[in-house]
């Protein structure tokens, strides 16, 4: 097994309802092997004419550090972009020597051009897709809009680089555009983020490789079995980011969906909410109303690709239907339900709060960013109050009475629209939530 | 290997069938028993070698386990699983005593309630026969302290009494409940713990017939780590002098010989 997995939920259901609500954790064994030789990482970065001016500088300089931090064995390359793609280093396996001349290659790269961006995911594919069997992520560096092309460019690429590599995104400065950048990180199953200024390159970069470096397992999946006659409301990862997954399915029989979340390293542990509508059942019955398990690809010297397909089933992840007259039993709501919800509802709160502050509704979004200082308060999201402090004056936290600050920097409304999508997982529970 | 489900339907698990979800009735027990409490066979006193002619203090037949989670049953008159409260009479799953005790209906009924009476699992320990290896008159005491390093994420109203002077608890008794006290469900753990993450059922101290203390957590909410892991619910976890035990927001509990 290398994950453990476990279901949150409130069991017990009114006579008639049919609605089941559970929180599903998912965890990789923190002893799994490093894929290091079976990796492939790929930097792809904006070189047009607005990355003059130092930010280039900072550029080369992130990526000829972060090369140095692979693991050797790890397979890199670095493609450069503007209107057009440079593979300024092919694909490359990392030792002390590719170290080395990996940084004066990196150090040709000059700024200039316009910004074409579906030129540079192209080229990263194509580099990819000669080693098919490896673990691919990448990160992608812009500082502007995609001026160069048309945005359908982008969106035909994508569907092509959607299953063939994962991408983390950073914007530099406050010139480029959030949606567009997140729409690249959302299709391919990495996160989008801001450096607000050159110099916070090297920090991000490094993350990101740290991140990659650890990727063990590939192409793994959340599977979901629900009995006949039931049907998914919805499936969404809940944590680390709220990720919506319901229409991303793949059916892989009338009973069963899968859902792809990509590679995942060592220790690393995400939760999903599902939402499943069995049929009503009376009080004393019950029935199981999904079956979780994680599907994945893991090394196999045995098998021609390298990789083997593995299941983890845990009987902890079984979400389960009792229906009950007791009232008392069927009106909890179970504490991982109730917070996701809680962050779900925050992250919703801030997005809306945002695009009706840039359309000068006051009044409406001080009402929804209060709402997502309180939520944010109450679920003691230290992270997400900071930076809605930096968008609102929060007069009481507790009641969620806020005013709308005057002059906002354009990067606290960036990355407060960026990470409201990141949640906190579920505290520890003290007596105000119950117990037992 | 497949079975048939109470619908009729042919099942590839064994558990809950694999078309319909509904429950398969005897291999459903049996199923739970196994998969999950995985530590309760291996942590269940199995009598030394050398005391051949002692019979297993608790057989590990379906009928002396709890068929919702696995539990072993010590006392074939008690109404409720002591872990997952499985109604045994009814043969349904038991509600939380949280929420059961909320129920008006249940008021009445408390004094049948599931906590373990002093003369039931008094009996339980002591029926099987003591082992003439145990360490004769060897004691164990419990010490319990405020750990103020445990309680990673603060919260501002119930802030971590640090300061408090360690608690020692003999073991003297076959079973000792450890949890939260509550007048108005009637619980009144032998060690009582005033730690808001704790549950108010949350854990229990087992002497075993060797003399050896055993962890049990009960199902609480938070959970219980001996030193430093996580222990599955229900399973019985053997001590050695000097484990750790921890749970709620900052309990540490360490079991000593007693001079």
């Amino acid at each position: 097994m290398a994950f453990k997995i476990e279901a949150f939920q409130n069991r017990y259901l009114a006579p008639g309802s049919a609605r089941v609500d559970a929180i599903v954790s998912v965890t990789a064994d923190p002893s799994l092997k490093k894929a290091t030789g079976d990796l492939v990482i790929g930097f792809i970065v904006d070189k047009s004419g607005s990355m003059a001016n130092g930010r280039i500088e900072a550029v080369q300089h992130a990526v000829a550090k972060a090369i140095t931090m692979l693991d050797d064995g790890t397979w890199f390359f670095v493609v450069a972009f503007d209107g057009a793609a440079y593979a300024t280093i092919r694909e490359t396996q990392a030792n002390a020597d590719s170290k080395r001349w990996a940084a004066g290659a990196i150090a040709q790269i000059q700024a200039g051009g316009g910004t074409a961006m579906s030129s540079g995911l192209r080229a990263a594919r194509e580099i990819f897709e000669r080693a098919p069997n490896a673990i691919h992520r990448a990160i992608f560096l812009t500082d502007g809009k995609n001026e160069g092309e048309k945005i359908q460019n982008v969106v035909d690429e994508l569907q092509r680089c959607g299953g063939v590599f994962e991408c983390d995104c950073w914007g530099v400065g406050t010139d480029w555009q959030v949606g567009e950048v997140q729409a690249i990180a959302d299709a391919l199953l990495g996160k989008a983020a801001l450096i607000p200024s050159p110099d916070g390159v090297e920090a991000a970069f490094r993350d990101s490789i740290t991140k990659a470096s650890g990727k063990a397992l590939k192409d793994v999946r959340f599977r979901l079995w629900t009995p006949q006659g039931a049907s998914i409301s919805f499936v969404k990862q809940v944590n680390p980011t709220i990720e919506e997954l319901t229409a991303k399915a793949r059916e892989i029989s009338p009973q069963i969906r899968e859902y792809a979340t990509g590679s995942w390293s060592g220790g690393e542990a995400r939760d999903f909410h599902i939402v499943v509508d069995v049929k009503a059942g009376k009080p004393g019955e019950e029935m199981l109303a999904a079956r979780p398990s994680v599907v994945y690809l893991q090394a196999s010297a045995g098998t021609a690709t390298g990789w083997a397909e593995v299941e983890d089933k845990a009987p902890e992840a079984r979400i389960f239907a009792t229906w009950t007259g007791d009232d008392a039993l069927s009106s909890r709501l179970d504490h991982h339900v109730a917070h996701y919800t809680g962050q779900d509802e925050l992250a919703a709160a801030i997005q809306e709060g945002l695009e009706l502050r840039e359309k000068g509704q006051e009044a409406q979004a001080t009402q929804l960013l209060g709402r997502a200082v309180k939520i944010a308060h109450a679920s003691h999201n230290v992270e997400m109050t900071q930076r809605l402090a930096k968008v609102v004056e929060v007069l009481d936290a507790g009641s969620g009475t806020v005013r709308l600050k005057k002059d906002v920097k354009k990067a606290a409304t960036m990355d407060l629209q960026l990470e409201s999508r990141t949640t906190k997982r579920v505290a520890k529970r003290g007596p105000s939530a119950g117990g037992s | 290997m497949t079975t048939l489900c109470r619908e009729g339907h042919p099942s590839d698990e064994p558990d809950y069938c694999s078309v319909c979800g509904a429950p398969i009735p005897n291999a459903h027990a049996h199923a739970h028993a196994h998969a999950r409490v995985p530590g309760a066979a291996a942590a269940m006193p199995v009598p030394r070698a050398s005391h051949a002619n002692t019979k297993p203090p608790l057989s590990s037949s379906v009928s002396v386990t709890c068929p919702s989670c696995g539990e072993l049953r010590d006392d074939p008159d008690a109404r409720f699983c002591e872990v997952c409260r499985y109604d045994f009479l009814e043969r349904r799953p038991g509600p939380p005593p949280v929420a059961r005790a909320q129920a008006p209906a249940a008021a009445p009924a408390a004094p049948t309630a599931p906590t373990p009476s002093p003369s039931a699992s008094a009996s339980a320990s002591a029926a099987p026969s003591p082992s003439p290896s145990a360490p004769a008159g060897h004691a164990w005491e419990l010490v319990i302290t405020v750990d103020p390093a445990l309680d990673t994420d603060p919260d501002a109203d119930h802030p971590c009494p640090s300061g408090a002077a360690p608690i020692v608890v003999p073991v003297d008794k076959g079973d000792l409940l450890v949890g939260r006290h509550d007048d108005t469900r009637a619980i009144h753990p032998e060690i009582s713990l005033p730690d808001p993450g704790a549950s108010r059922r949350h854990a229990k101290f087992v002497t075993d017939p060797d003399g050896a203390v055993a962890l049990q957590d009960l199902a609480s909410t938070n959970g219980t780590q001996l030193n430093g892991k996580d222990v599955p619910p229900g399973a019985r976890q053997r001590l050695a002098e000097g484990d750790s035990v921890t749970l709620g927001r900052w309990t540490r509990i360490t079991l000593r010989g007693r001079a």
